[in-house]
């Protein structure tokens, strides 16, 4: 399946001097779950106005369902539901009027707004003014908002932002079906957890810059454990190894090396007792993704 | 474009925009209330000085400096009260990722601020007819000067209406545009004072009456329908330039 739906191509947005996202080629298929992950300021919210066209791009260009989106931009849309940071609400509405004026705006079918009341459980609280919703309540009626035209593409960011841990429960397991009915799905964040429970596909980006981009299990994968062997001499472990061409790594007083399987163990144990070094510890560290996800980003992601 | 303009009106609801309409006309109309009452000694001197041909003419021309300082206020604060709607909500986005053309977005918010103003001079115009028969005016209503000083006010504040609607729709805070909107109520005072700055846009509500004190007295305003002419062109053309810088803008 080779269905491409999304497809940026070197978008790049400058603000002044700061590049806030910086060569992007991002690349989304039909039914995808596209995670779009990032610390804060990364520039993921920065890409996603460029994809619904609320800003311009510095250069590069966008392509959703094969158009271009800077010359149909009104027919993309036409397909494309979106929540972006903050929710937008009219406080002065109830939660059902907001959704009517989004209504009345795309020409949608009444019973639509009643649907999505109850899908994201707002249905009880519907006839309240929206001044008066909790922060979950105000994400919950943006997510109603994108869902209301049943679009082809999903675009959310940051859906969780506020909500309890069940509310993003709730949301996840929405997400996870809305494949089933044909859609793609493009949601943000800055939680590789989450991430990793929903998506299918990952990009990474850092200081504007794509670093990963792959599915998810190929992410999984960097996960294998390590071993880590701590001896008394780590300089003169390390060269015995390298003599015979095992490649580790030297952190924290201590060795790490990629592979686990107990012949290999056994053997690094072997060599390195043999060239007289002594070995107090043979330990296999399993990382998470967080682990993975520092590591991808480096220590400016911290920032 | 329907659609558009049903979902603008829900928008509204609950809004402050139904008050500041009312607002205006009715001070104004408060205002000639006790002056006909209480002042009326002096009111009926100043007829007679004057020489207005009756208190309908006299009505006309003792309002038009009011109107005309107060109705490009209730302009301003209309235009910001709109606009304000989609900035409060953090809308933007969500409504101009929508699949419909800015410029329709635009000139829909555009349609109802002219709604809610024309509903304005609506009320003062009901507003002076109803105070003439109750204070007992002799003569027939001359509707004509009537109508033409109330929807004329309409036309003549175009451009203003143009223009501090781009000013309230593309800058958030909306200090700043009531702000402007309130000095150039002013300065349009002391422009229409002067033979040559009396022709600036600013300028135009104060004299936008039907009735004016002329050399020998109160009369019609030979102006009139040169400032309706030209009135009603800028006022289309800086909609035409505003609503094309606003779909250009970034969204935030
Ligand atoms: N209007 C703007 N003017 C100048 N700089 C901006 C503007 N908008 C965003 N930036 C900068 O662009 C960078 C990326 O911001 P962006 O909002 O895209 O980050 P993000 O990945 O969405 O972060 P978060 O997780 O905090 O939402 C930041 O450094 C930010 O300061
Ligand atoms: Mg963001």
């Amino acid at each position: 399946m080779n269905d491409q739906i999304l497809m940026t191509n070197e978008l790049t947005k400058k603000y002044k001097k700061h590049t806030s996202v910086d060569g992007l080629n991002l690349r989304i298929e039909r039914g995808q779950i596209y995670g779009f992950l990032g610390p804060n300021g990364a520039g993921k919210t920065t890409t996603i106005r460029m994809l619904l066209g609320l800003i311009k791009p510095t250069k590069g260009s966008v392509e959703i369902f094969g158009h271009n989106l800077n010359k149909n931009r009104l027919q993309i849309l036409q397909r494309i539901g979106s929540l972006v940071e903050s929710p937008t609400y009219y406080g002065n509405l109830t939660g059902r009027e907001n959704l009517e004026a989004v209504r009345r705006l795309r020409d949608l079918p009444e019973k639509r707004v009643s649907e999505v009341l109850e899908i994201v459980r707002l249905t009880k609280v519907a006839n309240r003014l929206t001044k008066e919703y909790s922060l979950g309540m105000k994400q919950r009626l943006g997510i109603a908002v994108a869902l209301l035209s049943n679009p082809d593409l999903l675009i959310l960011d940051e859906p969780t932002n506020g909500l309890d841990p069940s509310g993003i429960q709730e949301i996840r397991e929405l997400i996870k079906e809305l494949p089933e009915a044909g859609m793609s799905v493009l949601v943000s964040s800055h939680l590789l957890s989450e991430i990793d429970q929903m998506a299918t596909q990952v990009g990474i980006i850092n200081n504007g810059k794509m670093i990963f981009q792959d599915s998810i299990e190929r992410l999984r994968q960097k996960r294998k454990p390590l071993l880590k062997v701590g001896v008394n001499d780590v300089m003169k472990a390390n060269a015995i190894l390298k003599e015979r061409e095992l490649k580790a790594d030297l952190q924290d007083d201590f060795l790490w090396l990629s592979q686990t399987d107990p012949a290999y163990v056994s053997e690094i144990n072997s060599i390195l007792v043999h060239s007289g070094v002594s070995v107090y510890r043979l330990e296999e560290v399993k990382r998470t993704l967080e682990d993975i996800f520092l590591e991808l980003i480096g220590t400016e992601g911290s920032l | 474009m329907k659609n558009i303009l049903w979902a603008d009106q829900l928008k509204l609801k609950r809004s402050s925009l139904l008050i500041i309409v009312l607002l205006v006309p009715l001070l104004i109309l408060a205002y000639e209330l006790v002056n006909l009452t209480y002042r009326s000694g002096f009111v009926e001197k100043q007829v007679e000085m004057f020489g207005a041909g009756s208190m309908w003419m006299y009505l006309l021309y003792d309002n038009s400096l009011l109107f005309g300082l107060g109705f490009p206020l209730a302009v301003t604060l209309a235009a910001s009260v709109i606009a304000n709607i989609e900035h409060q909500a953090n809308g933007w986005k969500q409504t101009l990722s929508m699949p419909i053309s800015r410029g329709k977005i635009y000139l829909s918010k555009f349609i109802w601020l002219t709604i809610s103003l024309f509903l304005s001079t609506t009320i003062f115009l009901i507003g002076m007819v109803f105070l003439g028969k109750v204070l007992g005016f002799e003569g027939d209503v001359p509707w004509g000067v009537l109508i033409g000083d109330c929807y004329g006010m309409l036309i003549t504040v175009l451009p203003i209406m143009a223009f501090q609607f781009w000013l309230s729709m593309t800058i958030k805070n909306q200090a700043f545009s009531i702000l402007i909107g309130s000095v150039s109520s002013i300065v349009g005072l002391f422009l229409a004072a002067a033979q040559t700055t009396r022709w600036f846009p600013l300028a135009y509500p104060i004299q936008s009456s039907t009735v004016i004190l002329l050399y020998e007295g109160i009369g019609y305003n030979p102006d009139f329908s040169a400032f309706l002419v030209i009135n009603l062109i800028l006022g289309i053309i800086l909609m035409f330039i505003g609503s094309k810088h606003f779909a250009k803008q970034n969204v935030q």
